[in-house]
C-alpha cells in the first residue's frame, strides 16, 4: 500500500511536471487576437480659445436742472459700441445734446456714441482703468401747467454692443452694427420738478 | 509481476511515457512519406503584401495631430479675438498612406468652461467654421450633422501622398456670443442700475476635427462596416445613399 | 444544459456556412505547366519572376490563380502537387496581425470537366488558437506531394487557388504585412495509361456519393514499403502509453480531491494538443448606432435612457438613432439582444466601437454610456475561434440573485464589455464590467454587485402641541421589488458620509471595472465558489506563467519549447537507464 502510495505520488509529479509544460507549451502558440476591420485610419485634432469679453457695461447719470447727464463706462475687456434712448410721457418732451457732438441721432430713434468705447486697461501697477463716454444730455421740458412735486418718469435705455467687424477686420460703424445681439437695457428712473 | 511494477512505478517510466505518447501519435497521424517523383516543376511562388494606410490633417498647410493643436496661430501674440472677423483657417486632410483611401471629415464645435466641462447652453452656432467646396468635392452628410456636428465625405478617391481640396478655409465667432447676458438691478435711493454680464464672458470655444480614412478596395463594404454608413462608390467616385 | 447544446450547435452550423463575400476586389492569374516530348517539366514562368511578382492586396480581396496542366508528352502522365504557405501575413517580422481570418480554395478539375475539391474552408486563421497561424492553417495536408489524376497525351487539367482576405476580421495590424504561398507539380510516366476507376458502392451495390469537401488524401508517391501496420502500431502504443501516463494521475486526483483542477487542465491541455478546432434651448445630443455588414439591429438593443425625453426610431434594422438626450444622460445599449445575426453566418457579434475607430477589442465602446456629445457607433463583429460561455449575475452583498442571470458566447481570448441592469433603490459597483474569456466557462464571470443607493435622509421635526416629540422618524423609501434594499437603521444627518466599507464612495458607480486587473475589488461577495479555490489557484499560477511567456516573441516560444523538448529527450534517456539500472540490479 506504502509502495502504492509513492508511486501515485511520484506519477502525479511527474505528470504535473508534463501537463504543466504542454499547457506553457499551448499558451506560447495561442495566437488569440484582437479582430480588426478593413483597413481604416483616423487622425483627430482639437483647439480651444478663450473668449474675453468682460463682464459688465454700466450707466451712470446725475440729474440737474430738468437736465439727465449719463455717462457710460465700459468695465469689459472688450471694446463696445453704446446707444441711448429715453422715454417720458407725450407731457413730457425731451430734447438730446451733447457738449462736444460725440452723440448722433441714428435713424431708429437711439443716439449713437460716434466712437469705440474701448475695453479696460490694465497699468503696470494693476489698476484697471475703466473707459467712459462724454455726457449726453437728455433734457426735460416740462409744460407750463405742471405743478411742483408732480411726478414725472423717465426712463433711459442704454444698449452696448461688443465692436464688430467686417470680414477683413475692419470696425464697423456704431449704426451698421447689429444690434440685435446687443446687451440688453440698462434703465434708470428719476426726474421729478 | 513485482520488477514489472516496480518499473512502472518508477516516475521516469510515467514521464517516458508521456513523451513517447506524444511522439507515437504524432507520428500516426502523418501519413505521407517523400516523394520519389521523376520530373518537377519550377517553383510557383506567390506573393501577397498589404500596405499600410494613413492620414493627416493640415491646418493652414502645416500637419496638426492631438488636442489643442489646432488655432495655435489663428491670433498674433496680444491680439484680442475681434468678434465676426474671419481669421483664416485652411484645413485640408492629405493622405500620408501607401494606398489610396477614401476619406470622411467630423467636425465638432462647442463651448468649454473654465474647468473643461462643455457648457451644453452656450451655441455651437456661434463658432462659424466657413466650409467650402460644399457639393463640388465635399459632400454634407445631413443625416449625421447636427448643430454641433458637422459630417463631411470626401466624394473622390485620395491617391497616396496627395491632398484634398480644403474643407473650411476661415473661422469666424459670431457678434451673437455677446447676446447671452445675465442682468442684475441695483437700487440707489431713486435711480436703479441695470447691469449685464456677458455669458460666454471666459467661456472656451473648441474645434475638434477627426478625419477618417478607409482603403480603396471594397471601399463600398469597408464604409459600411466601418463607419456604418451607406455610400456609394463607383468609378472612384463616392455618393451619400 | 440542453439550451448549451443547442447554442454550441448553433454555433457549429455558423461554423461551417458559407458565406459570400460581395463586391470584392479580385485579381486573377494563369500559367501553364506542360509536361513535353523531351521528358521535362516546362513553365511560362521562372521562380525568379514570381518572386517578384507581388500582388497588393488590402482586406476583402480575392486572388485567383489558375494554372494549366498539360500533358504534350506522348505518354500518359501522372501528375502531383504540394501548397505550401512559405509565410504567413501573421509571421511578418515586427508585425502584430491575428485574428483575420481567410477563405482559401484549391480545386483541381479534370480534363473531362470533373472537379476535385482538395481543400476548401471560409475561415481559415480567424481567432482560432492553432500552432498554425493564419493561411498556414489551410496547407497543412497539403504540403506533400499528393496525386491528382492522370493525363493523357494531349489533354490537360487545372489547378484553381482562390485566397480571399477576409475584410471584417483583416485590420489595421495586417499593414505591411507579406504573405509567400508555393505550388510544385511533378510528374511521373506511366508506360501504359490505364485509367482505373474505383467505385464505392453499398452492400446492395448502389453507387455511394463521394465527399466532395474532403480532402484528397496524402498519395505515397515513391516509397514502396507499407508503413500502414507500423502507423497503427505507433497510434495503439501511443494511446497505451497515454493511458498509462493518465492512470497514475487520475490514481493521486482520487486520493486528493483538490487535485481537480490538474485533471481539468489537463484534459484542456490535450484538448489543445490533438488538434485545434477550425472556429438651443440646451443642446441636445444624438447617438446612432449602425449594425454595419453582418447584423440587423431591433428595439432590445435599447436597455436603458435616463432621459425620458429622448426619442429613440429604429430605421430598417440598419441604424438606431436616439436623439434629444441632454448632457450626461445615460444610454445603455444591449447588442447582444438588440442585434440579430443571421444563423448562417460566419460572424460574430462582439460589441460595438466608435464609427471610424478600430475594431480591436480593447476599443470597444463601454455598452453604458455617458452622453457628452453626437456620436455615432458601429457594431463589430468576428470570426467564431473557440467560443466559451460567460455568464453575467446581478446580485447583492450576500449573494441573492437581483436580476435573472445572463449568458453569452465570445472566444477565448476575448475581452467583452458588460452592461448593468438597472435595479430600482439599487447600484452596481460599476456600470460596465470587462474581463478577458478562458476556455473554462465556470471563470468567465462577471458578478454585478449591487449596494443599495445611499439614501439621504434629512429629519424634520414638528412638534405638534400637546404630543410627545418623536425620538426619529421613519425613512420613506423607495422599494425595490426583490429584495428591497435595507433601510438604514437610523436617519442620518444629510452632511455626514455614510460609514460603510461596501458602499460606493459618493461619486456613484465607476464607469468601467475590468476584472482582469489583479487589484480589482471584483465584488464582497465570496459565495459558493470557495470550493474552487484551489483549482482557481493551480489555473492562476499556470496562467501567471503562461500569460508573460506568450508575450515573448517567436524565436525566444521557439527556444523554450526546444528546452522542453530537450529536457523530454532527457527524461527519456532517464527512463531508459533506469529501467537498465533495474534489471541490473534484479539480475545481481
Amino acid at each position: 500500500m506504502k509502495k502504492k502510495d509513492i508511486f501515485r505520488k511520484r506519477i502525479l509529479a511527474v505528470s504535473c511536471g508534463a501537463v504543466s509544460a504542454l499547457a506553457i507549451g499551448s499558451v506560447l502558440f495561442a495566437t488569440v487576437g484582437d479582430a480588426w476591420s478593413y483597413f481604416t485610419t483616423y487622425t483627430r485634432a482639437t483647439g480651444t480659445l478663450r473668449i474675453g469679453l468682460g463682464s459688465q457695461t454700466q450707466i451712470e447719470e446725475d440729474y440737474s436742472d430738468h437736465t439727465k447727464h449719463l455717462v457710460v463706462s465700459n468695465d469689459s475687456e472688450q471694446a463696445v459700441y453704446v446707444r441711448a434712448k429715453a422715454f417720458s410721457g407725450s407731457r413730457y418732451p425731451l430734447s438730446y445734446s451733447s457738449a462736444d457732438g460725440s452723440w448722433q441721432e441714428g435713424s431708429d430713434g437711439y443716439y449713437y456714441y460716434n466712437g469705440i468705447l474701448p475695453g479696460t486697461v490694465t497699468g503696470e501697477d494693476g489698476t484697471v482703468t475703466a473707459a467712459v463716454t462724454s455726457e449726453l444730455l437728455v433734457r426735460i421740458e416740462f409744460p407750463e401747467d405742471a405743478q411742483e412735486g408732480d411726478d414725472c418718469n423717465v426712463v433711459v435705455i442704454y444698449e452696448s454692443v461688443l465692436v464688430q467687424y467686417d470680414t477683413d477686420g475692419n470696425a464697423l460703424e456704431p449704426w451698421a452694427a447689429d444690434w440685435s445681439a446687443a446687451l440688453i437695457t440698462g434703465a434708470v428712473k428719476g426726474g421729478n420738478d | 509481476m513485482k520488477k514489472f511494477k516496480k518499473i512502472v512505478s518508477s516516475p521516469i517510466t510515467t514521464a517516458a511515457a508521456f513523451v513517447l505518447a506524444a511522439g507515437l501519435l504524432l507520428f500516426s497521424s502523418i501519413g505521407g512519406a517523400r516523394a520519389a517523383l521523376t520530373y518537377f516543376s519550377e517553383d510557383y511562388e506567390t506573393n501577397i503584401q498589404l500596405h499600410e494606410i494613413g492620414i493627416t490633417l493640415l491646418e493652414n498647410g502645416q500637419p496638426v495631430e492631438g488636442e489643442e493643436t489646432l488655432l495655435k496661430h489663428l491670433l498674433e501674440e496680444d491680439e484680442v479675438l475681434k468678434l465676426g472677423k474671419a481669421y483664416p483657417e485652411e484645413l485640408h486632410v492629405y493622405n500620408s498612406g501607401v494606398i489610396n483611401e477614401y476619406i470622411r471629415v467630423n467636425i465638432h464645435k462647442y463651448w468649454l468652461d473654465e474647468n473643461d466641462e462643455k457648457i451644453p447652453e452656450l451655441s455651437p452656432g456661434l463658432i462659424d467654421l466657413h466650409l467650402v467646396n460644399l457639393g463640388t468635392d465635399w459632400l454634407l452628410d445631413e443625416n449625421a450633422s447636427t448643430e454641433e456636428r458637422t459630417v463631411l465625405y470626401y466624394n473622390k478617391l485620395l491617391n497616396s501622398e496627395n491632398g484634398t481640396v480644403p474643407f473650411a478655409d476661415c473661422l469666424t465667432i459670431k457678434g451673437g456670443v455677446a447676446s447671452k447676458v445675465k442682468e442684475t438691478r441695483q437700487t440707489s435711493g431713486i435711480y436703479t442700475t441695470i447691469t449685464t454680464t456677458y455669458e460666454y464672458d471666459g467661456a472656451r470655444f473648441c474645434i475638434e476635427i477627426k478625419a477618417d480614412g478607409v482603403q480603396e478596395h471594397n471601399a463600398q463594404d469597408a464604409i459600411w462596416s466601418s463607419w456604418g454608413r451607406r455610400v456609394t462608390v463607383n468609378n472612384g467616385a463616392l455618393s451619400l445613399d | 444544459m440542453k439550451k448549451k447544446i443547442m447554442a454550441y450547435a448553433l454555433l457549429a452550423g455558423m461554423l461551417f456556412s458559407a458565406s459570400a463575400t460581395v463586391r470584392a476586389e479580385s485579381h486573377t492569374a494563369e500559367s501553364n505547366v506542360s509536361f513535353t516530348g523531351e521528358n521535362t517539366l516546362a513553365a511560362d514562368y521562372t521562380s525568379a519572376e514570381m518572386n517578384d511578382a507581388v500582388y497588393n492586396l488590402q482586406p476583402g480581396d480575392d486572388i485567383t490563380i489558375n494554372l494549366n496542366l498539360k500533358n504534350d508528352n506522348p505518354s500518359a502522365a501522372n501528375w502531383y502537387m504540394t501548397n505550401e504557405v512559405l509565410q504567413a501575413l501573421e509571421e511578418t517580422a515586427g508585425s502584430s496581425a491575428s485574428g483575420g481570418a481567410y477563405e482559401y480554395e484549391l480545386i483541381y478539375t479534370g480534363p473531362d470537366g470533373s472537379q476535385e475539391v482538395l481543400f476548401t474552408s471560409d475561415t481559415v486563421g480567424g481567432e482560432n488558437s492553432g500552432s498554425r497561424v493564419g493561411l498556414k492553417a489551410a496547407t497543412s495536408g497539403l504540403e506533400d506531394y499528393l496525386y491528382l489524376d492522370t493525363i493523357a497525351p494531349g489533354q490537360q487539367g487545372l489547378i484553381t487557388l482562390r485566397v480571399a482576405l477576409d475584410g471584417e476580421t483583416e485590420g489595421n495590424s495586417y499593414q505591411n504585412t507579406l504573405a509567400s504561398l508555393q505550388m510544385n507539380f511533378a510528374v511521373d510516366t506511366t508506360t501504359v495509361y490505364n485509367e482505373t476507376i474505383t467505385e464505392v458502392v453499398d452492400e446492395e451495390g448502389n453507387p455511394v456519393p463521394e465527399n466532395s469537401s474532403s480532402r484528397t488524401e496524402i498519395v505515397r508517391t515513391g516509397d514502396e514499403s507499407n508503413m500502414l501496420p507500423f502507423i497503427i502500431a505507433a497510434a495503439v502504443s501511443g494511446l497505451l502509453l497515454l493511458l498509462l501516463a493518465i492512470l497514475g494521475m487520475k490514481e493521486r486526483r482520487k486520493q486528493k480531491g483538490g487535485m481537480k483542477a490538474v485533471t481539468m487542465l489537463m484534459a484542456a491541455c490535450l484538448v489543445c494538443g490533438m488538434g485545434q478546432k477550425a472556429e438651443a434651448a440646451e443642446y441636445t445630443y444624438t447617438l446612432r448606432l449602425f449594425a454595419g455588414a453582418q447584423g440587423v439591429l431591433s428595439d432590445d438593443v435599447i436597455q436603458r435612457i435616463t432621459d425620458t425625453g429622448a426619442q429613440v426610431s429604429i430605421e430598417n434594422g440598419e441604424i438606431c438613432v436616439v436623439s434629444g438626450l441632454h448632457y450626461g444622460t445615460q444610454v445603455v445599449f444591449d447588442v447582444q439582444k438588440g442585434v440579430t445575426i443571421s444563423n448562417d453566418s460566419k460572424y460574430y457579434n462582439k460589441g460595438f466601437r466608435v464609427s471610424g475607430e478600430d475594431n480591436s477589442s480593447s476599443k470597444l465602446a463601454n455598452p453604458s454610456i455617458k452622453v457628452t456629445e453626437d456620436q455615432d457607433y458601429v457594431m463589430a463583429y468576428g470570426i467564431q475561434g473557440e467560443t466559451v460561455a460567460y455568464t453575467v449575475n446581478y446580485l447583492d452583498g450576500d449573494g441573492n440573485v437581483l436580476f435573472p442571470p445572463a449568458t453569452y458566447y465570445g472566444n477565448v481570448g476575448d475581452k467583452p464589455v458588460v452592461a448593468y441592469q438597472y435595479v430600482e433603490g439599487w447600484q452596481p459597483q460599476a456600470y460596465n464590467l470587462g474581463k478577458t474569456l478562458v476556455a473554462d466557462a465556470s471563470q468567465n464571470v462577471f458578478d454585478f454587485i449591487y449596494t443599495p443607493v445611499p439614501t439621504e435622509v434629512t429629519t424634520n421635526t414638528v412638534v405638534v402641541p400637546g404630543q410627545p416629540a418623536p425620538e426619529g422618524a421613519a425613512p420613506e423609501g423607495t422599494v425595490p421589488e426583490v429584495p428591497a434594499p435595507p433601510a438604514p437603521e437610523e436617519p442620518v444627518p444629510a452632511e455626514e458620509d455614510i460609514p460603510d466599507e461596501d458602499t460606493p464612495t459618493d461619486d456613484g458607480p465607476a464607469d468601467y471595472r475590468d476584472l482582469d486587473e489583479p487589484d480589482t475589488p471584483t465584488d464582497n461577495y465570496e459565495g459558493d465558489r470557495d470550493g474552487d479555490g484551489e483549482e482557481g489557484m493551480v489555473t492562476s499560477i499556470i496562467e501567471d506563467l503562461a500569460t508573460p511567456l506568450a508575450l515573448l516573441p517567436t524565436p525566444a516560444k521557439v527556444g523554450i519549447v526546444s528546452a522542453v523538448v530537450l529536457l523530454a529527450g532527457a527524461g527519456i534517456c532517464l527512463a531508459v537507464a533506469a529501467l537498465r539500472k533495474g534489471k541490473k540490479k534484479n539480475e545481481q
